[in-house]
């Protein structure tokens, strides 16, 4: 799962192809109203600052790219990533319930699996693919080639070793289902501590969004207890109180884009110390 | 010299677990290891230095205490006398400093070696039951753990459950059917009596037996102590998240100062225009 989470720079269309390729992407709403949603309230809260428009402007254009830089690549990483690897869990679990049964063959399993998952995911082409090349001779290979796909872009190692295990039991013959039972209780187990942990994490940030509106709501609580005219001179026009202000505003800044980055990083079996 | 016992399939095989074990028996210490604190060079090896190395770090450690020491002396002594308590304060601090830094980074060390070999093991037990020799079981594991590791600092790589295993891997490709190599591994790795008894049991299943079912009971243990990682890894993860609602909280005090200073300076400003 070392693919969820980190900072890593993509564009637009790379995101879009991504998303696109599993079952419900991430619609152009969600994207147009994140970038907005931030882009504006950075653009406000510089407005409310200073009074001034230019520079309200410079702040939404801040928040824009903030938003494109840091927030929308993980916001779709994490959506896609959780997608894909519910995925590759319920192929794990019902390929390991079906190749107990006596009377299919291996190629009837992978098949029949297949009818069960979603259709049209990166995964569901993927094996496909595999149903179609494992008639051929040095069956292992393809096998093989689909563990390290899976291994090392997607950082599923439980999954990788599961696939590596079929095409060692394909090219024998013969089944070692307590390891592929092991394998697929491990993916079990990884799902349901990630599952917790966002979810852990979405309540934290529920408390933060609170305390941040608390924090923005000081400058409109100053804006009515001084009356326009003095806010406006003492604090919006003045040139002290202003960097101030961009001092306070720099400090929340980098300080949410590092939550940011620390909200999205849902891999639990690395730690960068 | 190369010795052929650390050569496996004609790639050197690092040898500072051995050095370490070495250094445990020793009984002669030098005098840079008797004015470091006692647990100073064994935390420095199990990091992975070599001894020379360790004394260098303690040789510019007193240059820099003493160094910090003089030049303050100097100034304060020249300044005021009775300030050259501030100077032992100063080179005392940065004598500690470099211990602190270390256990740190120790603490640091032994938990992300300690998850590396749970998540290992983990991996490994499966595999156990099929008829695999455990030299080709370790390999293959070997590998997950070079394209995944988690200590990836370059100052880890000595000690890393990589490097002590690669150890592990020469010793049964020279000597098989040791048990011993597998408990050292176990201690090597991690600290405590569980993995000694799942190391000793892999051991008993490659060798003797071909039921895997005592192995797969240890499974339990194996998820359980590596879920116990796993949550230090989200609390570590969560507490990051926590030093930002303080920030947010306190920092409006900027604003309020921000507010403050503006306030004055336009009522002196005014006051100004006034007289």
């Amino acid at each position: 799962m070392s693919s969820r989470g980190g900072s890593n720079r993509r564009t637009i269309e790379e995101l879009n192809a991504h998303a696109l390729s599993y079952v419900a992407p991430v619609t152009k709403t969600q994207m147009t109203r994140l970038v907005l949603g931030l882009g504006l309230g950075v653009g406000a809260l510089m407005y409310l600052l200073t009074f001034r428009t230019w520079l309200a402007a410079i702040g939404f254009i801040i928040g824009v790219v903030v938003a494109f830089r840091e927030v929308l690549p993980n916001y779709v990483d994490r959506i896609v990533a959780n997608k894909a690897y519910v995925e590759r869990n319920r192929f794990m679990n019902i390929m390991t319930q079906i190749l107990t049964s006596p009377t299919k063959n291996f190629n009837d399993c992978l098949s029949d699996t297949m009818e069960r998952l979603s259709q049209g995911t990166v995964l569901h082409d993927d094996l496909k693919l595999l149903l179609a090349d494992i008639g051929d001779r040095g069956s292992l290979t393809h096998f093989l080639d689909f563990a390290t796909k899976y291994g090392e872009l997607e950082g599923d190692e439980a999954f990788s070793q599961y696939m590596e295990q079929l095409g060692v039991a394909f090219e024998a013959g013969l089944i070692n289902l307590s390891t592929l039972k092991n394998l697929t209780s491990i993916h079990n187990d990884n799902q349901i501590v990630t599952d917790d942990f966002i979810r852990t994490k979405k309540a934290h940030l529920k408390d933060v969004s609170v305390i941040m509106g608390i924090a923005c709501f000081i400058p409109v609580m100053l804006l009515m207890s001084m009356g326009y005219d003095v806010y406006i001179e003492a604090f919006a026009h003045n040139p002290l109180a202003n960097a101030f202000s961009f001092a306070w505003l720099g400090l929340n800044g980098w300080t949410m884009i590092k939550y940011t980055r620390a909200y999205y990083d849902d891999n639990i079996m690395e730690v960068s110390l | 010299m190369i010795d052929s016992k650390n050569m496996v399939e004609g790639v050197l095989v690092d040898d500072a677990p051995t050095k370490f074990q070495a250094f445990r028996t020793k009984t002669k210490r030098s005098f840079l290891n008797m004015i470091a604190e006692p647990n100073l060079y064994p935390m420095l090896f199990e990091l992975g230095y070599t001894e020379r190395e360790i004394d260098n770090f303690m040789f510019k450690r007193v240059a820099r205490a003493l160094v910090g020491f003089s030049v303050v002396g100097v100034v304060m002594y020249y300044y005021n006398p009775g300030l050259i308590i501030l100077a032992v304060l100063i080179g005392f601090l940065l004598w500690k400093n470099y211990y602190t830094i270390v256990s740190k980074n120790y603490r640091n060390f032994i938990f992300a070696r300690e998850l590396d070999f749970w998540r290992l093991i983990r991996m490994l037990l499966p595999f156990l039951a099929s008829d695999k020799s455990i030299y080709t079981i370790l390999d293959e594991q070997s590998k997950i753990l070079a394209n995944t590791g988690l200590v990836s600092d370059k100052t880890y790589n000595h000690g890393s459950v990589e490097a002590h295993l690669k150890r592990l891997m020469a010793d049964v490709y020279f000597e098989p059917g040791n048990v011993f190599n597998f408990i050292s591994f176990a201690e090597a790795c991690s600290n405590s009596d569980r993995a000694v008894l799942i190391l000793s049991a892999i051991h008993d299943k490659a060798e003797y037996s071909e039921d895997a079912s005592v192995v797969f009971e240890l499974g339990e243990i194996a998820t359980n102590e590596l879920f116990k990682q796993v949550n230090e890894v989200t609390k570590h993860k969560l507490k990051k998240l926590n030093s930002a609602p303080p920030v947010i909280a306190l920092s409006i005090i900027i604003l309020v100062i921000g507010f403050a200073a503006g306030f004055i300076t336009t009522i002196l400003s005014q006051m100004a225009g006034v007289f």
